[in-house]
């Protein structure tokens, strides 16, 4: 789709960078010393903390990506909102006041502070470096995705305007402005999520959702028959890729190219319904549903889709429904949602079909209708536990991200990071039930890109007028800005704290210190510029769900043991960290997923059984843990029992 | 373990070293009881479509259902640790 840039969306956005920008360069003046730089001084209130924690943790990724995975697929999308908040029931129950009571600034001085050994600093700051870059691929390959549409500007410009922002933000001020900007983005996405939903909730669920741009006829199935006798086209014949397919396309007297595809409804093909097209042709030239591609006059765009194709008791529309009730008569009915299938023609040029497909809403509301977690439906074994595994490392990691760890050490004491982990469970999983609603309002609100899933939430909030757009989009930036400017910040603290001072015995004053994590910052930052670009093309969700995957293996062993293991070593340690980060990168490198989509190559050719490395690689770190710590268990211990 | 500040009164008190002890104990349990849950969750999700495909209530489905109960019992579990462990640290303040 060719979205026109909203002027508004643009003011919108500026007047909020330039608000967070000014806030960062008034609170930096605060923070000169390294605990303030790296730890807000340990003096944030844990209300706004608590806050900031789901601004950290609501990333470009939970807004866009969930709302537009359940928007797409349904439940599935859900799923993944369940998996991340339960991990908060870890990093609040087991992780977050030992945690507090043994670090100061990283992650690596708690899990060091009892032994004090480089090798363990080592290993820590690598992982958190590793972890904190695989995350913010996905942010900035999401800033990037953002900023066409919303803004007009290309995809690289997008990643350079996200990183010039943060890297500023992070070098003026650190934790404390970070820590403000994720406060400030968190309530924002909450509110207006909120609002959103209300708004969806008073307008119900209708056949037509009335949006512009959609021909006449695009809902009505139309029979064989009709389609043959439409004056001015012919049928074509079934040539090439489209043999075999369930398509009859028609074309226009004397235009090779103004085709018109639709798919049969049944085998037979007695009823059809209207399908979009988006062709590449040899030359490099596009269509969209066989018209050049374009906004002007004789020029194609794809439609916006999503609507409800049938309600129980045959209404059209329902009215203000509550929030029960729109789940339940969403359950009760027929959805149009959008699929596609790409087909390459002889000629070289490539056409991806866009196709409605009538889906009743009890499947809708049940797990297995998305590519990631069909296997739950099916009777493959493997597939199961490729899902297990999954829910299981979201499950594992978010108590293992380091930038969610670093803002353990910005309160008080225990009993305030205690409560300000409350509170972001409470913000998190109400955003979490609201997202539901907006995902569901976007599959049925008629305005969803049917090529780009992460533009679900904009679009939606388009549909309710130009401002609620404008703040959306702004609030999305924000949470790419906010969440790439936390994950800097401990890349930096891993880099400068650990790495330097720590492994290689760097001494430096405290000023040389936060100088050196702001050099860090930058370097990082323009490391995350490039990795945005170039993964343009990489499915985001894919790498949100490698980043929990390498958190949890890598870290989680170490933290649970060395809290409830006397027996731990810090060989154990070091041993685990590394083993668990390499074997959980090295099997998503293998994986039938990563050869589809970052190789290219057949999925049958991949090396390991399924794509999700948790179910098997956070295990082993806890085993070459204890295997490790009784191989290195110091040889002299006294003790004498009375 | 020495009490950083010595008990005085009557009853039982827990010095503050040991607080930590009496929180991560209270943690560990109310994590086997969400663990239970999202497993219990996931496990029928993944074998048994039958059962959350069911309407339990006649309205939504336990799939549904149990996905927001799972949202809901997360911040539920948080209240009452806090309350726990404010009543722990009640227990433990000197009289």
């Amino acid at each position: 789709m060719i979205y026109e840039h909203s002027w508004t969306a643009v003011a919108v956005f500026g007047v909020f960078v330039v608000s967070v920008l000014a806030l960062s360069f008034i609170l930096g003046a605060k923070a000169k010393s390294s605990h303030g730089y790296f730890a807000a001084h340990g003096q944030i209130h844990w209300f706004v903390n608590g806050i900031a924690f789901a601004g950290d943790y609501l990333s470009a990724a939970s807004f866009l990506g969930i709302c537009g995975m359940i928007a797409f697929y349904g439940y599935d999308g859900f799923l993944y909102s369940i998996g991340y908040l339960a991990g908060w029931v870890v990093a609040l129950f087991v992780i977050a006041e030992p945690l507090k009571e043994l670090g100061r600034f990283t992650f690596a001085d708690a899990l060091d502070k009892k032994f004090g050994s480089r090798g363990i600093k080592l290993a820590a700051a690598l992982s958190t470096l590793v972890v904190s870059l695989f995350y913010l691929i996905p942010q900035m390959v999401g800033a990037g995705t953002l900023v066409r549409p919303l803004l007009g500007l290309s995809h690289q410009a997008g990643v350079l305007t996200v990183g010039v922002v943060v890297v500023l933000i992070v070098v003026t001020a650190g934790m404390v402005s970070t820590t403000y900007v994720q406060f400030i983005k968190g309530a924002m996405l909450v509110v207006f999520c909120a609002l959103l939903t209300v708004m969806i909730l008073r307008g119900g669920l209708s056949l037509d959702p009335g949006q512009p741009g959609v021909p006449a006829g695009a809902f009505e199935e139309v029979s064989a028959a009709t389609l043959a006798e439409i004056p001015g086209f012919h049928l074509l014949q079934e040539s090439g890729g489209w043999a075999g397919k369930p398509y009859v396309r028609i074309g226009r007297e004397g235009d090779s190219a103004a085709v018109s595809v639709y798919r049969k409804s049944d085998p037979a093909g007695a009823t059809l319904r209207l399908c979009q097209t988006l062709s590449t042709l040899p030359g490099g030239k596009k269509l969209a549903n066989g018209l050049p591609q374009g906004t002007g006059p004789g020029e194609g765009n794809l439609w916006p889709v999503g609507r409800i194709a049938s309600l129980p008791d045959g209404k059209s529309h329902t009215g203000p429904l509550g929030p029960i009730s729109f789940l339940t008569t969403l359950q009760d009915s027929q959805v149009e949602l959008w699929k596609s299938e790409k087909i390459k023609e002889a000629d070289g040029s490539e056409t991806t079909v866009y196709y409605p497909s009538i889906t009743p809403g009890a499947d809708i509301l049940m797990p297995g209708g998305s590519p990631t977690f069909k296997g739950v439906r099916g009777e493959n074994l493997t597939d199961k536990l490729d899902f297990l595994s999954l829910m299981l490392a979201l499950f594992c990691g978010t108590a293992s991200l380091p930038h969610i760890l670093i803002r353990y050490y910005t309160v008080k004491d225990q009993q305030a990071a205690r409560r300000s982990t409350v509170v972001g469970i409470a913000t998190i999983g109400a955003f979490y039930v609201l997202t539901l609603y907006l995902g569901l309002g976007a599959m049925t609100g008629g305005a969803l890109d049917p090529t780009n899933s992460n533009m679900a939430a904009p679009l939606l909030a388009r549909t309710f007028g130009e401002f609620p757009f404008a703040v959306i989009s702004a609030v999305a930036f924000t949470t790419v800005l906010g969440t790439v400017s936390g994950l800097i910040l401990a890349a930096s603290g891993a880099v400068a704290h650990d790495l330097l001072q720590g492994v290689f015995g760097l001494t430096m004053p405290d000023r040389g210190k936060v100088l050196a994590g702001k050099a860090t910052a930058v370097v990082v930052g323009l490391a995350a510029m490039a990795l945005g670009v170039v993964f343009e093309r990489l499915n985001v969700s894919f790498l949100v769900g490698w980043a929990f995957n390498v958190a949890a293996s890598a870290n989680l062993p170490s933290l649970v043991m060395l809290l409830f293991w006397p027996g731990t070593t810090k060989q154990g340690i070091t041993a685990a960290i590394l083993v668990g980060m390499s074997t959980s990168l090295a099997w998503i490198l293998l994986s039938a997923q990563a050869f589809v989509d970052v190789y290219g190559l057949p999925p049958e050719r991949a090396l390991v059984p399924f794509s999700q490395p948790g179910l098997v690689t956070i295990p082993l770190g806890f085993v070459v843990l204890v295997a490790v710590s009784l191989l290195t268990r110091p040889k002299l211990i006294a003790v004498n029992k009375p | 373990m020495t009490p950083t500040q010595p008990a005085q009164g009557e009853g039982p008190t827990i010095p503050p070293a040991d607080l930590t002890k009496v929180h991560a104990r209270l943690g560990l349990w109310l994590y086997g009881l969400y663990l239970a849950c999202y497993s219990a969750f996931v496990g029928l999700s993944a074998f048994a479509p039958g059962v959350m495909s069911r309407r339990p209530l006649g309205g939504l489905n336990a799939a549904t259902l149990s996905g927001l109960g799972l949202i809901a019992l997360a911040f539920l579990l948080a209240l009452v640790y806090m309350a726990l462990c404010r009543r722990a640290a009640k227990k433990a303040e000197p009289r």
